[in-house]
């Protein structure tokens, strides 16, 4: 068991391609800590340069007090769980169990033991003597479970491990991975792109994009309140509503005109503070609202119907408003034709605001969160590569309007 | 009726290719075929078929294939006459038979054990140094062995191994071709295999021969064979290299069987046959499969 500390990690690949920037977080001993992000986001990076399997670029890595920027993988004192499980084809899954132990020298009984311990626990014990292709998805899954646990590490590190699995297992393994999680007491770090998977596994969530931290918070602090309009969109199934909107000040405090249609936010009930009302006065923000939480009324937003979803306990109805396309989540008993005109209302205190220029949402205790891990833009992001793809190009492209424009906020602010 | 007409012409075409099929099956099976039922043969029935083509070569003629020659594939009584002068009456037969087997034997497992390591480093370790070093084998190994024959020959004699038998040992284990094709193997092992061998703790000896080298079985295999089949029937090497004809392979010594030795010829060249056939029949899918997966993989 062991802490891990992660202080200015930089990944720059030969072709200087920077998959990850300044990349600084402590995760604490037995905690469940889950990086999620689009593909490319840099998360796998982040998990094989904690398991030594990637040169560290820059900055410092502990895992308790020891740094191990040049410790071999093999003496790090970890278990890595593979995407496509990695096991050893030629050797039976009891074999590639016993191999790690057999690496350490442990003693036959002693080997047996810990193996049949792990695979009672996993149940696989009924196919110790099976080689990986006469398995399926989720018995492969539970060997690799079983490889890593039976080595007693300090971390245990699982990369994207139910990807390759149906929907149906994938929900059982995740339950599987945070009992075994409580039983072991281990520190776990897992990467994934499926936000579910982080919402349900994870103590705390790491939010990345192109290589750099959007936001740190355990699922609910992410849901709630995401830093980001990226974090707004990349949390939540559906994903958060944006609608674009200026703030405007009338008679009864403030309003918020959305096209041809106004929603007036009272200075009292607002969310927002007296001091960020004033300062966005006048000012284009976007509005971001969960599905869950627009209902239909009599009055409200007039939306038309596009496709009502009905999934049985709910229903999704995908609408026209205000130029822009809105998802409302609404009970199943709920019924409409597509091309109806229904009323949306939306509830001001639900509402997230977010820098139109920044994508920062407003609502975040001093934006802090955000502002200070994507504080300073990056000089590599600025720097120009050598010869970069024309995909590398446009990744680059915005990742550097979005590191300038963090800068510029930031000392606005 | 135009289906008709084009199923017609389709088991027209297929016919006529299968004929032309069965010809070039036919000549390719004819020589072996022949060499098998005449090792059969007495030395009296052989003479009646193939005397008139001795008779002109003992006369001194150029002319090996006259026009009196007698192709006879079924004996008029299988005979093992042959066959017992060959492994119990002639010795030296034997010998060199043996000489064959000293001279292949290291060469395939030398080869193969070399290739895989040179391989395993190709796989593991990249960079520029790599590239280069993997471009000069592909050169290397597009080069005829003919080619290299005078620089192996200046080499061998420079070191002293001339008319010794690692003059042709020592290229032999080092040729490219295996490492060429076991390391387009190699790269089809996840390197995510490899790395959860280091995660396990293994060493990279342990990576090499407990992961790596269990899966290229197949690769391994259908090396071994192939070079068992090329040295098995080397004859450039040994006539340069080995002048000493005690330490000629049997490749070499079949063609100065003597023309009245015509069956004991047959019946060295059906015992000469055998290793070869028994390895590729018995390694027969490895060599299927390392030879389609090595084709088939990036690089």
């Amino acid at each position: 068991m062991a802490s891990i500390t992660l202080k200015n990690l930089k990944k720059v690949y030969d072709n200087q391609v920077l998959a990850v920037s300044d990349f600084s977080m402590e995760i604490q001993d037995q905690e469940f800590i889950v990086l999620v992000g689009p593909s490319g986001c840099g998360k796998s990076t982040i998990l094989r340069m904690i398991a030594g399997l990637e040169e560290i670029s820059g900055g410092e890595l502990y895992i308790g007090r020891q740094k191990m920027n040049d410790v071999p993988p093999r003496d790090r004192d970890i278990a890595m769980v593979f995407q496509n499980y990695a096991l050893y084809p030629h050797m039976t899954a009891y074999k590639n169990m016993a191999f790690g132990l057999e690496n350490r020298k442990l003693p036959k009984e002693q080997i047996d033991a810990k193996v049949r311990e792990a695979a009672r626990i996993l149940d696989i014990e009924d196919l110790l003597d099976r080689k990986p292709k006469a398995m399926s998805g989720g018995q492969r899954q539970r060997v690799a479970l079983g490889r890593a646990m039976v080595r007693e590490p300090a971390v245990f590190l699982l990369d994207e491990p139910l990807s390759n699995l149906d929907a149906k297992l994938r929900t059982s393994m995740r339950s599987e991975i945070i009992k075994l999680h409580q039983r072991l007491g281990t520190t776990f770090v897992y990467v994934t792109h499926d936000q579910i998977e982080a919402m349900t596994m994870g103590d705390r969530i790491v939010v990345m994009k192109d290589g750099v931290i959007q936001q740190i918070g355990t699922p609910a602090e992410v849901y709630h309140r995401p830093a980001n309009l990226f974090v707004a969109g990349f949390i939540g199934t559906p994903p958060m509503n944006f609608l674009p909107a200026v703030l405007e000040e009338d008679a009864a405090g403030y309003c918020l005109r959305l096209g041809g249609s106004a929603l007036s936010i009272s200075a009292a009930g607002s969310p927002l503070s007296q001091e960020c009302l004033a300062r966005y006065r006048g000012c284009r923000i976007t509005l971001g609202i969960r599905p869950d939480q627009l209902t239909l009324g009599e009055e409200g937003l007039p939306a038309q119907v596009d496709v009502a979803e009905a999934l049985g306990g709910e229903t999704y109805l995908y609408l026209e408003c205000c130029g822009v396309r809105l998802t409302a989540k609404l009970p199943g008993t709920v019924t409409m034709p597509p091309g109806a005109t229904v009323h949306i209302q939306i509830p001001p205190q639900q509402l997230h605001f977010f820098d139109q220029e920044s994508g920062r949402n407003l609502l975040c205790p001093s934006a802090a969160s955000a502002a200070a891990v994507i504080s300073e833009p990056p000089s590599e992001l600025l720097a120009e590569p050598q010869s970069p793809g024309p995909k590398k190009r446009s990744l680059l492209a915005k990742a550097k309007a979005f590191a300038r424009t963090a800068h510029r906020e930031k000392t606005t602010d | 009726m135009r289906l008709h007409s084009r199923s017609q012409k389709k088991y027209l075409s297929r016919g006529a290719l299968t004929v032309l099929a069965a010809v070039f099956a036919i000549t390719f099976l004819l020589p072996t075929v022949l060499t098998i039922t005449n090792s059969f043969m007495s030395q009296t029935e052989l003479a009646a078929n193939y005397g008139p083509v001795f008779d002109s070569l003992k006369g001194g003629g150029n002319t090996y294939i006259s026009d009196q020659v007698t192709l006879k594939f079924i004996p008029d009584m299988v005979s093992f006459s042959q066959y017992e002068t060959v492994l119990f009456k002639s010795p030296e037969y034997l010998l060199k038979f043996w000489n064959s087997v000293i001279l292949v034997v290291p060469i395939v497992f030398g080869q193969v054990a070399v290739a895989a390591l040179a391989a395993y480093s190709f796989m593991r370790y990249r960079g520029r140094a790599r590239e280069i070093l993997f471009f000069v084998y592909i050169i290397l190994m597009l080069m005829p062995y003919q080619v290299m024959l005078v620089p192996n020959y200046l080499i061998a004699d420079w070191t002293g191994l001339l008319d010794t038998r690692w003059s042709i040992i020592l290229p032999g284990i080092f040729a490219p071709f295996s490492v060429f094709l076991l390391t387009k193997f190699m790269r089809r092992i996840p390197a995510s295999l490899i790395e959860a061998a280091k995660l396990d703790g293994a060493s990279e000896w342990r990576i090499f021969t407990r992961i790596c080298l269990p899966q290229c079985r197949g690769a391994l295999c259908s090396i071994a064979i192939l070079v068992f089949i090329d040295y098995w029937n080397m004859v450039e090497q040994p006539i340069i290299l080995l002048s000493d004809p005690e330490k000629q392979p049997l490749s070499v010594y079949l063609s100065t069987i003597n023309a009245g030795e015509v069956g004991i010829a047959f019946a060295v060249a059906v015992i000469y046959m055998i290793p070869s056939l028994l390895i590729f029949l018995r390694g027969e899918e490895y060599l299927v499969e390392g030879i389609t997966h090595s084709g088939s993989v990036k690089g």
